[in-house]
């Protein structure tokens, strides 16, 4: 289901709930419960974690938006390694990887934040595929499918960050 | 109203489901994305919320007992007095909670988790009735909108908005000074034969009950509350009605519990809900309990009862917008429920109450730190007992409306709707906020007001500290006891209470 911007996923608080949400938490980030068990893999690149830093810092200017920057960091790096990136253009480029078990299929994703604004028009996604065929790997067309949920998924976390702050 | 609250809350339910079920079988991509599903995590949290607080009442209300027509200059309150349940002292208390959450998103996209807020107090809470859990319920969500399943308040309590949901430090008049304060009383213990539970089913006075938070009933542990909030109907024996021996046995049972407010007691029974995505700002809630004695594991639906309610419909419809740097939130919300509560006598039902209905209308305006609230609700005549067809039997009041305690006899007087509004207004300046907030309810005559205003200050993230200050002031449905004795006058009409209490605390989030 494509994203709309007029259509928000946002659900009623307990009332309750909201006067301790205002307290903040005591001991993570972005206000949310510690982690007991499970969880998405951390980010383990440690240039990537220093540019996600730089987002929180007001010393660092940046010309494009902080939360569109952190977010697309945040969501490609979980998906596959990235081979380069710089804040300066808005550039986010990944190596060939696999998203799932399908070995037979890889993907290379490219990221362009060239907005200050949170929206969709901020955001260019490009995703290339290949499908290994007699050994080689060869070019093959996307369904899309895979561009709009890593859209979607970007801006949402950005958001996210946006209502943080 | 009733028949369309059904067919609009199935609909929905049915359409939500569906939805849900669409996005599960949703298959129409070609890979399995790693980095949108996520597996489920655990997570943990919770709050302990510690407070102090001094209320100054009605110097009658700051002793052991109210005074009664035995009392001598050596012994000014005598014996046999009415005993007030907080006579003014300095009293501590202490709210914690444990969270365990799991959230989790399907390889499709669907969300899905479970949220459980444990209670980890030493005592039971004087609002939430003997139980070791506030919330426990399973969620998912899709583009279609969130289910909940479980334990946890409904639609029109989660969506409502009103001076109440922008009330700082303590609350203000959510109502946590009103564990500090006494509710008004007849002085006279031979006017209420507490220990006496034939008395109390035939002969005892009702006493005066107010509507005493803005909530809707069920936020308000079924009905209105009064010094005693035992409902004398309790189908102990569990064959649908309340017969001559279900009373007995039901008072000893309840007995004790008399001086807990338990506003939370049925706002958590077992139910579905539904939430609409917010769709240009406007967004659509609805609950369905099937019964207010459904809790937890527990099916049982007879036996020991405060207020059943069967067949409650919650629900709300809300609109949020920003225009410029005003942001609007409007929402109006209801319930409706089935009254399950009939007295027999001789096979011929003598008591029955009125099914629930009731409406809030809220709206909030935002103008960057500030917040100006306010709401309206009416209870109309919900889940008031009737004698005949269109009277509601309340205080013991004779045909004339007046006290009639020598008489004490079961008569009836019609009332207006129960009703109460709220008006407040809170402001945010960095890591302090302030709030004013406004309460007046009247309820079968008895009015009730309460203004509070409240600071706190966030010391560091997930520490808060603050103070409030709350006066209110309760005007009893006073009777007018022309057949009254002087001695009678003295000590059988009602003590109204007013005061203030002050309250100050920290609260640890983590």
């Amino acid at each position: 289901m494509p994203e709309n911007e007029n259509i928000v996923h946002e659900y009623p608080e307990n009332p309750k709930t909201k006067r301790k949400t205002r307290a903040g938490k005591l001991f993570t980030e972005n206000d949310k419960d510690i982690v007991v068990f499970g969880g998405e893999k951390k980010i383990q690149n440690e240039k990537v974690q220093q540019e996600i830093a730089k987002t929180q810092s007001s010393e660092a200017s940046f010309y494009i938006s902080r939360e569109l920057w952190r977010s697309s960091l945040e969501v490609i790096s979980s998906m596959m390694p990235i081979s380069l990136m710089d804040s300066n253009s808005g550039l986010i480029v990944t190596d060939w990887g696999t998203l799932n078990q399908n070995q037979n299929r890889r993907y290379k994703l490219n990221v362009l934040v060239k907005g200050k604004d949170v929206s969709e028009d901020s955001l260019v996604v490009s995703v290339f595929e290949q499908k290994l065929h007699l050994e080689k790997w060869e070019n093959t067309n996307t369904d899309g499918s895979l561009k709009k949920d890593i859209t979607s998924k970007i801006l949402r976390r950005a958001k996210e960050l946006q209502r943080v702050q | 109203m009733k028949k369309i609250n059904k067919y609009i809350t199935t609909a929905l339910f049915l359409g939500a489901s569906v939805a849900s079920a669409f996005a599960q079988a949703d298959s129409n991509h070609s890979y399995r994305m790693k980095g949108v599903s996520k597996k489920p995590v655990v997570t943990i949290g919770g709050f302990s919320d510690f407070k102090g607080a001094k209320a100054k009442q009605e110097s009658h209300f700051e002793n052991n007992f109210l005074p009664n027509i035995s009392k001598t200059s050596a012994d000014p309150y005598g014996d046999g007095g009415v005993a007030n349940k907080n006579n003014g002292d300095i009293a501590f208390g202490n709210d914690t909670e444990v969270h365990v959450k799991v959230n989790g998103i399907s390889d499709l996209g669907l969300k899905y988790g479970a949220v459980i807020e444990l209670e980890a107090n030493s005592t039971n809470d004087s609002w939430n009735s003997d139980v070791n859990a506030d919330k426990a319920y399973i969620f998912t969500e899709s583009w279609a909108g969130k289910l909940e399943f479980g334990n946890n308040i409904g639609a029109a309590q989660k969506m409502k908005v009103g001076a109440e949901t922008i009330a700082r430090a303590a609350g203000g008049i959510n109502g946590e000074y009103l564990n500090y304060i006494n509710l008004p009383m007849i002085a006279h213990a031979d006017y209420y034969t507490q220990n006496d539970a034939t008395s109390l089913a035939e002969t005892g006075f009702k006493v005066p009950r107010f509507i005493l938070i803005p909530q809707h009933p069920t936020g308000h542990g079924g009905y209105a509350k009064g010094y005693d909030n035992y409902m004398f109907e309790c189908d102990y024996n569990g064959n649908n009605a309340i017969d001559t021996g279900d009373e007995t046995t039901c008072y000893n049972a309840r007995h004790g519990k008399n001086f807990k407010l338990d506003f939370e007691e049925i706002e958590d029974a077992t139910k579905v809900s539904y939430y609409s995505p917010r769709v240009w700002g406007l967004q659509f809630g609805a609950s369905y309990t099937p019964d207010t004695a459904n809790h937890g594991t527990s099916g049982e639906t007879k036996g020991i009862d405060n207020m059943s309610i069967k067949e409650v419909y919650d629900w709300g419809l809300g609109y949020t917008n920003a225009f410029g740097n005003v942001g609007l939130s409007v929402t109006v919300t209801g319930q409706e429920g089935e009254s399950q509560h009939y007295r027999y006598t001789g096979g011929v039902a003598t008591k029955t109450r009125e099914d629930l209905s009731s409406m809030e209308y809220g709206i909030n305006l935002t103008y960057f730190g500030l917040t100006l609230a306010g709401s309206y609700g009416d209870w109309g005549n919900s889940l008031q007992e009737k004698r005949n067809v269109n009277n509601i039997y309340s205080f013991n009041y004779n045909t004339s409306g007046e006290m009639d305690p020598a008489a004490l006899t079961d008569s009836y007087k019609s009332f207006d709707d129960a009703t109460y509004n709220t008006l407040g207004l809170s402001y945010e300046f960095g890591p302090y906020a302030f709030s004013g907030t406004y309460f007046k309810s009247e309820f079968q005559d008895n009015e009730f007001s309460a203004f509070s205003l409240g600071v706190d200050y966030q010391i560091s993230k997930g520490l808060m500290s603050y103070a409030e200050i709350t006066s209110f002031e309760f005007d009893s449905n006073q009777p007018r006891g022309t057949e009254l004795t002087t001695a009678q006058e003295n000590e059988g009409v009602i003590k109204d209470n007013e005061g203030y209490v002050g309250l100050v605390g920290i609260l640890l989030n983590f």
